[in-house]
């Protein structure tokens, strides 16, 4: 049955207001918009199995937090091809291009800043060896590594790779010797 | 924090700093963190053994000479 509700508002006796089956089109008066005024914090439950729910002409939105398909998972960042889900910050470090774990440590191999580190291992003037906490899922990862002299040119290089650790060794003014610098910092990207 | 010394498989002493991580860290205790990097010690390490940081010498001039006595 056709019909037109003309009112300032509409209060619902009791916990719905239900409107016809198929298309329903809410029109407002000004450019505003619909503007819902909860007294508290409400929920807006798409119904399993429902159509999309288009938002495309969302321009505002004040959401405290979302969840579901539209949250990109592990997988979602590990594969890097979506375009239609969201990062999180927790989960932002399994896209490709994000570094996975990296550290600055000083000559004696003492952490000053580092993200995903379980050890530092001082094995000799010069050398030393990472050791990753969250591993990669092999040893095909890439580290760069530079070094900060506190006088001469440094050689260093990294050396045995494993999914866990690497070891890295410098040497100063181009001997073969291994010798301390002022800090070694490492950062390493890959699948984990 | 407490360090870790063994002996690789090269006769070198090697000292373990566990990281405690800047950002991230998922551990809370000294505790766990110590036992984080105790348990990914290689398997060819050597007599390992928790010893205070203030065992370990600041100066390194020889510090490819470093060997452990208890």
């Amino acid at each position: 049955m056709a019909g037109k509700i003309i009112a300032d508002t509409i209060e619902a006796s009791g916990s719905q207001i239900s409107l016809n089956v198929g298309n329903v089109t809410i029109l407002t008066a000004s450019s505003t918009g619909l503007t819902l005024t909860p007294t508290s914090n409400v929920n807006i439950n798409i119904a399993s199995g429902s159509a999309a729910f288009t938002t495309a002409n969302i321009t505002t939105a004040n959401i405290a937090s979302i969840s579901g398909a539209v949250v990109a998972t592990q997988a979602n960042q590990e594969t890097a091809t979506s375009t239609t889900t969201l990062v999180t910050p927790a989960r932002q470090q399994f896209h490709p291009s994000a570094a996975k774990a990296w550290v600055k440590a000083n000559s004696s191999g003492t952490a000053l800043v580092s993200y995903n580190i379980a050890s530092i291992t001082d094995s000799s003037a010069g050398a030393g060896i990472v050791t990753i906490d969250t591993d990669f899922s092999s040893a095909n990862y890439v580290v760069s590594a530079s070094f900060e002299t506190v006088g001469g040119m440094i050689t260093g290089c990294i050396r045995t790779i494993t999914a866990g650790t690497f070891s890295w060794y410098c040497s100063l003014n181009g001997s073969d010797s291994a010798a301390d610098v002022g800090s070694y910092q490492f950062s390493c990207f890959g699948d984990q | 924090m407490r360090k870790i010394v063994y002996t690789n498989s090269s006769g070198i002493l090697c000292v373990v700093h566990p990281v405690r991580n800047t950002i991230g860290e998922t551990l809370t205790t000294d505790a766990e963190i110590e036992q984080r990097a105790w348990n990914k010690l290689p398997t060819d390490a050597i007599n390992p053994k928790f010893v205070n940081a203030s065992d370990i010498p600041t100066d390194r001039t020889f510090r490819s000479a470093w060997e452990y006595t208890e």
